[in-house]
């Protein structure tokens, strides 16, 4: 089972990706924002992060460039929970190094399936 | 009148020019159809002269003079007792000039005061969509971790009803007050009633083995018997040669009290061999009734313990098709309590999708809060300024100016910083706390 950090301003989404991920057997850590982030990442080892991209003062795009800058996690999966749906926003996090892209609300089930397929 | 007529005409010319026209052309008509003298012709200019003034006086006048009886606010009484004029007050032009404007003036300043309200209303409201936001979010959080461990017991609870009827034999360890599932009870009980069974049948081929011994020892007694038969006929025989012995003893002469003795003896040792044979076969005739009577005990035990077998293995059997219907039950519950998780599964996601719609809504009010508020408070402050720049000009200071010195009067009442025309306030929101009563005099 994995180590995957959870990035969300809001707390209930946080607690909601946890409860859907902690349910399969995952172990999930939580940050509210891109810095406590990148700190929990400087202290801890995960095997995918799961983030937002709209959140207060540093977006989720620039917390992919800052892990996407770090050698452990420059070929892990890292994966973008949010409302946004638009293809521009898709295509600036596939540059900016986003293993996959889900739109919010998600299914608990076709999270942990592409949780299950990215940790490959 | 005349204020009135200059204003109309300066402002409205064409309402004159129609109203002219129209009294002209009568007068026209009959000067085309009846030829008149000059005289004549005179004294229909000076009547429509006369008619054109009357119609000014009485149609235009009254038209566009702004009179404070049109207060919708009024009483009837008030109303009439406006209209029935004051002879004492000047004329109506620069009232309905002022009236207007100062209308104008009032509308500007209701705006102004309706921004700047908005604008403080606007600001609670972001105030409040913050609050909103932040206590729907507490409480979506709260029902988050409430739904979370109720799941968690939920799951809880199946897996152990579902261990309850999936454990299997192998695991059973069975301590004193620990819970037993249903297979496990149907389990041990038959492994205890077959043990009953097997020890039945061995109790019962003891018996038979009890039995066969019993035989053998009945015929070793009848060998015994008729060794006894042997002794005590030999017996008889040493008896009756102790006697001949003695007789011939007696005859003989010689030895005799020797041969005697050895005769006595040989009859005290037979008599006694007889007695020791009788002894004996009495003992032996007790330990045949004795055996008798065990063996009809044994048989009976035996009889006893085979139908109890016979019993215990239909009884199994019966267990054995009870059983069955216990699992097939067993397996249907199993069946319920797997399905019943799955719905429950299905519901738990369904939360978790509902529940992200807090989320959502959050973002979107945040973005109201953030974006959509602040440019309608910073528009509405502008605007608000901006009215009262406009009012701060000369010409609404002129207006006032001119309305206080021709008595047609507009009393006004600070709103703020700005003056505000009495009619403001007549027509302005009640529930406004930032526009004040004002009375039009």
């Amino acid at each position: 089972m994995a180590n995957i950090l959870a990035v969300d301003d809001a707390a209930t989404m946080r607690q909601v990706v946890s409860f859907a991920l902690t349910d399969a057997g995952h172990t999930v850590a939580e940050a509210s924002g891109v810095d406590e982030a990148l700190a929990r990442v400087a202290k801890s080892k995960f095997d995918l992060v799961i983030a937002d991209l709209n959140m207060p003062g540093k977006n989720g795009l620039e917390l992919v460039k800052s892990l996407r800058a770090m050698p452990d996690f420059r070929f892990a999966p890292i994966l973008m929970l949010t409302t946004e749906h638009r293809d521009e926003l898709k295509a600036a996090g596939k540059e900016a190094g986003v293993t996959g892209w889900i739109v919010k609300p998600f299914d608990p089930t076709l999270l942990l399936e592409v949780v299950k397929k990215v940790l490959k | 009148m005349s204020s009135v007529f200059a204003s109309v005409l300066r402002n409205r010319p064409f309402v004159l020019a129609r109203l002219g026209l129209m009294l002209l052309l009568p007068w026209a008509w009959i000067a085309f159809v009846v030829p008149m003298p000059v005289w004549a012709l005179a004294l229909c200019g000076g009547f429509w002269a006369l008619a054109f003034s009357m119609g000014v006086r009485f149609f235009v006048t009254p038209m566009f003079a702004r009179r404070r009886s049109d207060d919708p606010k009024l009483s009837v009484d008030q109303v009439v007792k406006l209209r029935a004029g004051n002879p004492g007050r000047p004329g109506l032009d620069i009232r309905t000039i002022t009236g207007e404007l100062s209308q104008f003036q009032t509308q500007l300043n209701k705006w102004g005061g309706a921004s700047k309200t908005s604008s403080s209303k606007t600001a609670h409201a972001k105030e409040g969509v913050g609050e909103v936001i932040s206590q729907t979010e507490q409480a979506v959080l709260a029902l988050t971790m409430s739904f979370r461990g109720i799941t968690h017991k939920t799951r809880q609870q199946m897996e152990t009803a579902m261990s309850l009827l999936q454990r299997n034999a192998s695991e059973l360890t069975v301590s004193e007050g620990a819970w037993l599932s249903l297979p496990d009870y149907i389990r041990a009980y038959e492994t205890q009633l077959q043990e009953v069974i097997d020890s039945m049948i061995k109790f019962s081929t003891a018996s038979d083995e009890m039995l066969t011994h019993q035989g053998k020892i009945r015929e070793q007694s009848v060998i015994i018997d008729e060794l006894l038969d042997e002794l005590r006929s030999m017996a008889i025989r040493i008896g009756r040669l102790a006697l001949d012995s003695s007789v011939a003893a007696g005859e003989s002469g010689r030895n005799r009290e020797m041969l005697v003795k050895l005769t006595d003896s040989i009859r005290e040792t037979s008599d006694h061999a007889r007695d020791m044979t009788r002894s004996v076969r009495e003992s032996l005739e007790k330990i045949r009734d004795e055996l008798v009577v065990t063996y009809k005990i044994i048989n009976k035990a035996a009889d006893i313990a085979k139908e109890s077998a016979r019993r215990a293995k239909a009884d199994v059997s019966q267990l054995n098709v009870t059983m069955i219907e216990k699992t097939k039950e067993v397996e249907v519950s199993l069946a319920k309590i797997n399905s019943l998780g799955q719905d429950i599964q299905q519901d738990v996601n369904n939360a978790i999708i509902a529940m992200q719609f807090q989320d959502i809504t959050q973002q979107k009010l945040e973005h109201m809060r953030g974006n959509i508020l602040t440019d309608v408070m910073q528009n509405l402050d502008v605007m608000s300024s901006e009215t009262q720049e406009m009012m701060k000009r000369d010409l609404f200071q002129a207006i006032r100016t001119e309305a206080e010195r021709g008595g047609a009067a507009v009393a006004i009442v600070a709103t703020g910083q700005e003056p505000v025309p009495a009619a403001a306030a007549a027509t302005a929101p009640v529930n406004s706390a930032a526009v004040e009563k004002v009375t039009l005099f």
